[in-house]
């Protein structure tokens, strides 16, 4: 695989993936830590 | 009137929403879009647009729908003024229409998803197996029936115990069943190749406009942002509950289940298509449209996957993941439909079976006919832009840092809304309205000879015709359905 295509590949399922990740993460906690 | 339900958890509420957003054009249409604009160019304007169209205006819709408690009609009248419900009346009507030759195409899926589980589809081909189905009007209305309803039986039971149980259930199965789907495909002989063609940029393509306006596109019709399916979803939603973020993570969602489709598809048919006698090389296969974009996904996924190993699981899962796309989606808008009548005062269970009843009998047509269906998405999906652009002019009628103070900063929200927002909604979201309307009318004059003709699928004229007669009569009839919907409250 060229080194471009892994630098992107990196770069965009991090930024979507990792984003997604986290947001979710973090809403799941607020809704434990509010007894929802 | 009852006090509305509300969503038992903010993850009962971002499944749903992202059920809304995560449709069969995540499936169907990213990877074709992404292969026609050269790959890893794409994804970069496809990110850009993501950012500066869909989360703003899904901040709006929530923001809309959370403050004024009702549906599109009642939300653009209570919050823009009386006069203006007519705007709302357009983006329901768009999402509605829509709504209608969108059971057409999720009775597809299950048909396929029939087809795949008895083996048929592999003994008939794909083509073979699609030409027969389309000769079977009835089976076409059958399947269109299944999965209205579906979706109705789903919308019927409530909000709670309808909508947010079912998502909650299909959301992480449809990622589940993408996840498998990637998995399965990376690693089959010669899938570098996909992931090479999807993630390799070539930035000089970068300058070629196409691919900013394809991006856009992609991320106005694939994110729901405009459809008015959030805001009415938001009408179920605690008035401090976090907008920014909730937005931010329906539109990530949205994009990360298009790439796990992407990789998925695109993957499958680098590695496959060299082995099928019959078929085209995987880039030129990867941009076919077909009848109404079937190809790639009815025509040749089942082709495709007849060669590889447990390729018949295979084809159910991918067939399935299709179905729950559809179906989550198709959920969004028959609740949005029928929280319109019930603004109008309609029993919750009598406007859900109306509009089930109506989708069915006004998709008929599309059912019939796939150069109506073409049709329609044409009108319509281009409709859904100036549904987004209505957003945005109401925002500003509004006042757009009024809209944020007033609307948005008092949520509890987890990152700070700073004047940005102000910047977007002001200049951002309306310019790139201009331009792309521009563009797509521009496209829609120049591929067809009688641009002006009214009753041709692709024409500049059907668009406009069936926009302005929709503009002209939610306008006439402006006042009556601003009286149904508002009673006597004021602006």
């Amino acid at each position: 695989m060229d080194a471009g295509a892994i630098a992107m590949m990196l770069f965009v399922l991090g930024f979507i993936w990792g984003g997604f990740g986290l947001l979710l993460l973090r809403s799941m906690r607020i809704d434990r830590h509010r007894g929802e | 009137m009852k006090a509305p339900e509300q969503f038992t958890s903010r993850f009962g509420l971002l499944v749903a929403a992202i059920g809304m957003a995560v449709g069969t054009g995540n499936i169907w249409r990213f990877p074709r879009v992404a292969a026609q604009n050269g790959g890893g160019e794409f994804l970069i304007p496809w990110l850009v647009f993501l950012l500066l169209w869909s989360i703003p205006l899904l901040m709006v819709e929530s923001a809309m729908g959370r403050a004024a408690q009702k549906g599109t009609i009642g939300a653009f009248g209570k919050l823009v003024g009386r006069n203006a419900s007519w705007m709302g009346s357009f983006v329901g009507f768009c999402s509605m229409a829509i709504m209608f030759y969108y059971a057409v195409v999720a009775g597809w899926c299950f048909k396929y998803l029939y087809g795949a589980i008895t083996g048929s589809v592999f003994e008939q081909g794909g083509r073979g197996f699609w030409d027969a189905f389309q000769a079977s009007p009835g089976e076409s209305i059958f399947f269109q029936l299944l999965a209205i309803g579906c979706a109705g039986a789903v919308v019927y039971r409530g909000v709670v115990a309808g909508i947010e149980r079912a998502c909650k259930v299909m959301i992480p199965l449809l990622f589940v069943l993408l996840l498998g789907g990637v998995l399965r495909a990376v690693t089959l002989p010669g899938a570098i190749g996909g992931l090479n063609f999807l993630f390799n940029p070539d930035f000089s393509a970068l300058l070629d406009y196409r691919i900013w306006l394809e991006g856009l596109t992609q991320s106005a019709w694939s994110t729901g942002a405009g459809y008015g399916l959030l805001l009415t979803y938001s009408i179920y939603t605690s008035h401090r509950d976090d907008i920014v973020m909730n937005s931010l993570t329906i539109g990530f969602g949205n994009n990360g289940a298009s790439l796990l489709a992407g990789i998925m598809v695109i993957c499958s048919v680098f590695a496959l298509a060299p082995t099928n006698p019959g078929s085209p090389p995987a880039e030129e296969l990867l941009q076919l449209g077909g009848p109404g974009n079937t190809a790639l996904s009815f025509l040749w996924i089942p082709e495709l996957f007849q060669q590889m190993p447990f390729g018949q699981l295979s084809l159910v899962l991918f067939f399935l993941a299709l179905v729950v796309a559809a179906i989550s989606s198709l959920v969004a808008m028959i609740e949005m439909s029928s929280r319109l009548f019930v603004d109008a005062g309609m029993r919750r269970e009598r406007a859900v079976l109306f509009v089930t009843l109506g989708a069915f009998l006004f998709g008929l047509p599309s059912a019939l006919s796939t150069d109506f269906l073409v049709n329609q998405d044409n009108v319509w999906g281009i409709g859904l832009m100036v549904s987004g652009f209505l957003f945005a002019v109401a925002v500003n009628r509004f006042g757009v840092a009024r809209f944020r103070r007033e609307l948005i900063e008092p949520a509890r929200n987890d990152l700070p809304v700073g004047k940005w927002f102000d910047v977007l909604l002001r200049w951002v979201v309306p310019a790139q309205f201009v331009i792309l309307i521009a563009w797509w009318l521009y496209q829609a004059a120049i591929s067809e000879p009688a641009w002006w003709n009214p009753f041709s699928s692709f024409s500049l004229g059907t668009c406009l015709l069936q926009w302005g007669l929709a503009f002209f009569l939610f306008r006439l009839f402006n006042d009556r359905i601003a009286d149904a919907t508002l009673g006597a409250e004021s602006d």
